[in-house]
Parts: structure tokens; C-alpha cells; sequence
């Protein structure tokens, strides 16, 4: 009984490490977004009241319109509603998740907000963290290299 | 006089405050009119406002502000006694703590620049300048702050800032009236270090120091010397020519709930005039509902009196500094204040707010505040 | 005595330590909100404000350094 409290203790104690290029996104998770087999997503986690990101968003719609690849975006605000109406409000044309729980970024624990993750496969191939200027430009060219 | 003395104050557009509010920038455009008025028909001040922020790209954001102030009103010095039959600043009369009338406005702007850089510190650099008839103040500052650690939990920040001054002073003394010009400067430094405590806690503590140099007198304010003597007279203050200040900055705010936050500032001041002051200043915000957010709060000031003050007029004989400045005597202060917003849509919001000024030294003031913000 | 003194604060500084969370970048709502700046709602009626307290009272410093010294007091 003892060595189970212990054991416990410690695997509680043991930070979750971040996803990083080169990791496996966990099969769950993969199936919660809808990925499918070889195609690249730009997976994008993002906020109401996140500034950068109400910069970003609408840089990344346009590479999702314009087909260049997969969006698929995550919201992390703790009221959802205040997600629907930052969607709704940025006519994000991509599929969105709303993660309130936070169950999702705290499975891939980027080091920065907001945080996009290149993935194909089930792996990460890329993440970009924080404010970028002409993120789309960025995405494009990053996804020409991709492929 | 006082005006001037209200009015060449250091543009506090706080790079703190510009600093926090970088890293959650927005455009906007807001105005807002600001009243304050003493008690016993001493100063009144009408000031609207105009201020606009605006984001270039992620790593650029740009503000302005502009500020006319129209003051009117009468601070008190000392006079001649005209019902003991004085009629000029040095004759055999007697002398009276009054007020002094004056009329005067000030037009004052400043921007200010923040840059970004790729791990995300920012470099703050601002001019600040500021006329009215007999003032003339520049000022360019630059502040830096730095991320510590990769989730940008901790800060530290280090800016100066340096003011050149330009007073016109009236030659009371001989009755001729001639102006002439006098400088000082003004160099503040000031480093701190911010640390977020937990997701709704967050810590700031500042050190800072201020240099001025040159005319610091206030060259309408009056003392008597050799009161009661052959030789009493009325003459012009006089202040050193040099003052050195240091102080603490302790700065926490926090938030109970989703809907209240508490914030509290307390800073420590001392100066070679020997004033030390402490100020412990408290506000809360409670958010009713999505729209309205009520705001309260009170501030508490004490301060000792400047080793060169004295209110007497048969204080004063031989002394190099001398004031009379009610300013520099020791006091407490109290302020209590309170404000609503209303949110009418993500683009408009509208500003009320009011503050009552409480001084132990008689001076009691009132501020109302009324604007609007357009954010786009 | 200085013993009693560096364990005081040897312990201090651990609790202090211990006080502090890491928080995560998009762990950052609460602090994110209007309310939570140091500037307040509104930095236009803090400045002001500021500009009040400077014009009758004998110390400053400590709201940044831009605008550079005062002329006032």
C-alpha cells in the first residue's frame, strides 16, 4: 500500500513534457480532430483573449480558403461562448474544436500562445510559438517544403 | 505660481503603464474630459484629453496623446496686507497667507513608440512635450524590458528618462516685473522586476531614482523675511538647485472570483529636501455582467515637510532656502474614488468616474472623469 | 543569533519559492483581462490623476519614466 502511495506521488510529480517536432500526437486525439492519413494539418490553438491571435486567425483563414492546407483550430477560452463569438466574430471558415477543459493543450503543452503545430501522420513536424509577423506567408512557404 | 506647478508636472504616461499595456495592444481612439476643482474657489482645471494606440504588424504599436489644460483659479501665498495699508512686496505693512489670482492654459502631447522584438521583449521610446505661457517642458524616454523565462512569467525592466525644463521667472523682488528664463533638468531612472504568481496573481516591485538639476523654485510662491524688523520684506522662494530622490515601488494585483480584482500599490519616496513620503493606493474592479464594470477605491498619502520649509512669516531672517509652499509642509492626504464602465458593444465603451481629495493641510478637491474608447 | 537569522530567511525565500506557479502561456486568461493591468481601466484618468497628485504634493517618481523629471513641486 505504501509503495502505490509512493509510486503515485512521484508519477504525479512528473511534469507532462511538451510535443515537440518529431513526437506522436496520441491516437485519441487524432481521431477527436478528424485527422486523416497523409494529408498536412496546421493545427492552431488560440483565444478570445489572446491579441496575437486575433492578428493571426484571419492570416491563416486565407491559407485555409486558398487550399494550401488543413486548419484545424482549438479554442482554449474557459467560457465557450466567448470562443463561438471570437469564431464567429473572425468568420473562421476551418473546423474548431473547443477545448474549455483544456484536456488538448495540455496535451501538447506549447511553450508559447498562440501555438501552431505542423502535423501529417499523427507526428509533429513543426511548431511555431507566439506572435509571427505574415504568418501566412510563413505557413506557405513552410508547406511548399513539406511536400 | 501653482498653475505652473500643476502644469510642468512629468508627463506620467507611465512607461509601466504602456508596457502592460503593449503586450495586450489594441487600436484605439479614445476621448476623455477630465474636471477638477478645489475647494474655497482655489484651482479649478478643465482638461479634455485625446488619446489613440495603433498596432503596426505584431512588433510595432504606436501611441499618442494630446491634453489641454485650461486652469483657472487662485492659489494661496504670501501677499501684501492691503488693510494694513501695504500696498507693495516690501514696505512697512503687514503680510497675509492669501490667494493669488491666474488664468492660464496648457496644450501638452506625447508619443510613444513600442518595438518588439523576436523573443518578444520590448523596447519602449517616448518624447513628451508640454506649453503654456510662462513653461516650456521636453522630455524623451526609453525604457527596456526583458522576458526572463521562456513562458514569460517573469519581467525585468530598466528605462530613463531625461526632461529639459524652461521657467520664466518674474523679478518680483525689485518691482520691475522682467521676466527672465531659467532651465532645469530632469533625469528619472528606474528598474524593476515583475513576477506572475499564479494564473490570477501578479507581482511588481520598482526601484527608481529622479535627478533634478536648476531652477527649482516656484517663482510665484513668497516668503517674509526679517518679519517685524526695519528690513521685513516679501521676496520670491527659494529652493536648491538641486534635488535627489529615491523611492520604492511595490505593486500586486490580483483576482477573487471571475469577477473581482483587487489591486494595490504602495511606494516608498525620500529626498535630500529630507520629504519622505509613503503612498498606499487600492482599487478594486467588480464586473456585474458583461457590460458594466464598477470600480472603487482610496488612496493614503503622508509626507514630512522639506528642511527649508516654514509657514511663519516671522520665521524666515537669513536662511539661503526658504518656502512657504504649503506644498512642502507635512501632511496626510486621503482619496476615495469610484467609477462605472459601460460596454455598449466590443467597439464602444463609455467611462464615468469621481474622486474626492482630501489634504490635512484645508485643501479638499474634486476630479470627475467622462470619456469614451472606440476600439477597432 | 545570525543563524536564527539565515534559517528565518533561508525558509522565507523557500516559501516564497514555493508561492510562485508556473503558469502556462495560454494558462493566461484571468491575467489578460482589463481589470488585471497595473495601468487600471483607463491610463488617460491615471495619468491625470497623476498629474494631480504631483502638482500638490511634495514627492514623485515611481509610474515609469517617461515624460522625464518634474518641474513641478
Amino acid at each position: 500500500m505504501l509503495k502505490r502511495i509512493v509510486y503515485s506521488f512521484i508519477f504525479s510529480t512528473v511534469a507532462v513534457l511538451a510535443l515537440e517536432s518529431g513526437d506522436s500526437i496520441p491516437k485519441e486525439i487524432q481521431e477527436k480532430l478528424n485527422l486523416e492519413t497523409d494529408k498536412v494539418y496546421v493545427i492552431d490553438f488560440f483565444a478570445s483573449w489572446c491579441k496575437s491571435c486575433k492578428k493571426e486567425l484571419p492570416l491563416v483563414a486565407n491559407i485555409y480558403n486558398d487550399n494550401i492546407v488543413q486548419v484545424v483550430g482549438i479554442n482554449v477560452d474557459k467560457n465557450k461562448e466567448d470562443g463561438e463569438k471570437f469564431v464567429k466574430e473572425l468568420s473562421l471558415p476551418f473546423p474548431i474544436f473547443y477545448d474549455k477543459e483544456k484536456h488538448l493543450i495540455k496535451t501538447f503543452d506549447p511553450l508559447g500562445f498562440p501555438a501552431i503545430y505542423y502535423v501529417k501522420n499523427g507526428k509533429v513536424l513543426h511548431v511555431i510559438f507566439g506572435a509571427v509577423k505574415d504568418i501566412d506567408k510563413t505557413i506557405t512557404e513552410d508547406i511548399k517544403s513539406i511536400k | 505660481m501653482q498653475l505652473k506647478n500643476f502644469n510642468s508636472i512629468s508627463k506620467i504616461t507611465a512607461i509601466a503603464i504602456v508596457a502592460s499595456n503593449a503586450l495586450y495592444a489594441e487600436n484605439y481612439v479614445a476621448v476623455e474630459f477630465l474636471q477638477y476643482d478645489e475647494n474655497n474657489n482655489r484651482v479649478s482645471v478643465s482638461a479634455p484629453s485625446l488619446s489613440a494606440s495603433y498596432d503596426i504588424g505584431t512588433d510595432y504599436t504606436i501611441k499618442a496623446d494630446f491634453v489641454h489644460d485650461a486652469v483657472s483659479g487662485a492659489t494661496p501665498s504670501w501677499q501684501p496686507d492691503s488693510s494694513s495699508g501695504a500696498s507693495s512686496r516690501d514696505n512697512s505693512g503687514d503680510y497675509i497667507y492669501e490667494k493669488q489670482t491666474f488664468d492660464e492654459a496648457r496644450n501638452a502631447g506625447s508619443i510613444m513608440l513600442t518595438t518588439r522584438f523576436e523573443n518578444r521583449d520590448e523596447l519602449y521610446t517616448g518624447i513628451d512635450y508640454s506649453r503654456e505661457s510662462d513653461f516650456d517642458s521636453k522630455a524623451v524616454s526609453a525604457e527596456y524590458m526583458h522576458y526572463t523565462d521562456k513562458s514569460h512569467n517573469q519581467s525585468i525592466n530598466f528605462g530613463v528618462s531625461y526632461g529639459m525644463n524652461e521657467i520664466l521667472s518674474y523679478d518680483y523682488d525689485t518691482g520691475s516685473g522682467a521676466s527672465q528664463k531659467e532651465t532645469s533638468t530632469s533625469i528619472n531612472i528606474q528598474a524593476g522586476i515583475s513576477q506572475i504568481i499564479n494564473n490570477h496573481s501578479l507581482l511588481k516591485v520598482e526601484g527608481f531614482t529622479i535627478l533634478d538639476d536648476g531652477y527649482l523654485t516656484n517663482p510665484h510662491a513668497n516668503i517674509v523675511r526679517d518679519y517685524g524688523t526695519a528690513t521685513q520684506n516679501l521676496i520670491t522662494e527659494n529652493r536648491p538647485d538641486k534635488r535627489t530622490a529615491y523611492g520604492v515601488n511595490l505593486k500586486y494585483i490580483s483576482m477573487f472570483g471571475d469577477n473581482l480584482s483587487f489591486k494595490t500599490n504602495y511606494r516608498f519616496y525620500t529626498d535630500d529636501w529630507d520629504v519622505t513620503s509613503h503612498t498606499l493606493d487600492n482599487d478594486i474592479y467588480y464586473s456585474l455582467n458583461k457590460k458594466i464594470t464598477l470600480g472603487a477605491g482610496f488612496r493614503i498619502y503622508t509626507q514630512s515637510e522639506a528642511n527649508f520649509y516654514n509657514k511663519k512669516k516671522d520665521f524666515f531672517t537669513d536662511e539661503k532656502f526658504a518656502s512657504s509652499d504649503e506644498r512642502l509642509s507635512q501632511f496626510d492626504a486621503l482619496t476615495y474614488k469610484a467609477s462605472i464602465d459601460f460596454k455598449q458593444n466590443d467597439s464602444i465603451s463609455y467611462n464615468l468616474g469621481g474622486e474626492f481629495y482630501s489634504q490635512s493641510t484645508g485643501l479638499d478637491a474634486t476630479m470627475f472623469t467622462a470619456g469614451m474608447k472606440y476600439r477597432f | 543569533m545570525r543563524k536564527y537569522l539565515l534559517m528565518t530567511m533561508s525558509f522565507s525565500l523557500f516559501m516564497g519559492c514555493s508561492l510562485i506557479e508556473e503558469v502556462k502561456p495560454w494558462e493566461k486568461e484571468t491575467l489578460a483581462k482589463p481589470t488585471m493591468q497595473f495601468a487600471g481601466l483607463h491610463p488617460e484618468v491615471n495619468k491625470f490623476e497623476s498629474h494631480i497628485y504631483y502638482s500638490k504634493e511634495a514627492s514623485k517618481g515611481g509610474s515609469g519614466v517617461a515624460g522625464g523629471g518634474c518641474g513641478c513641486n
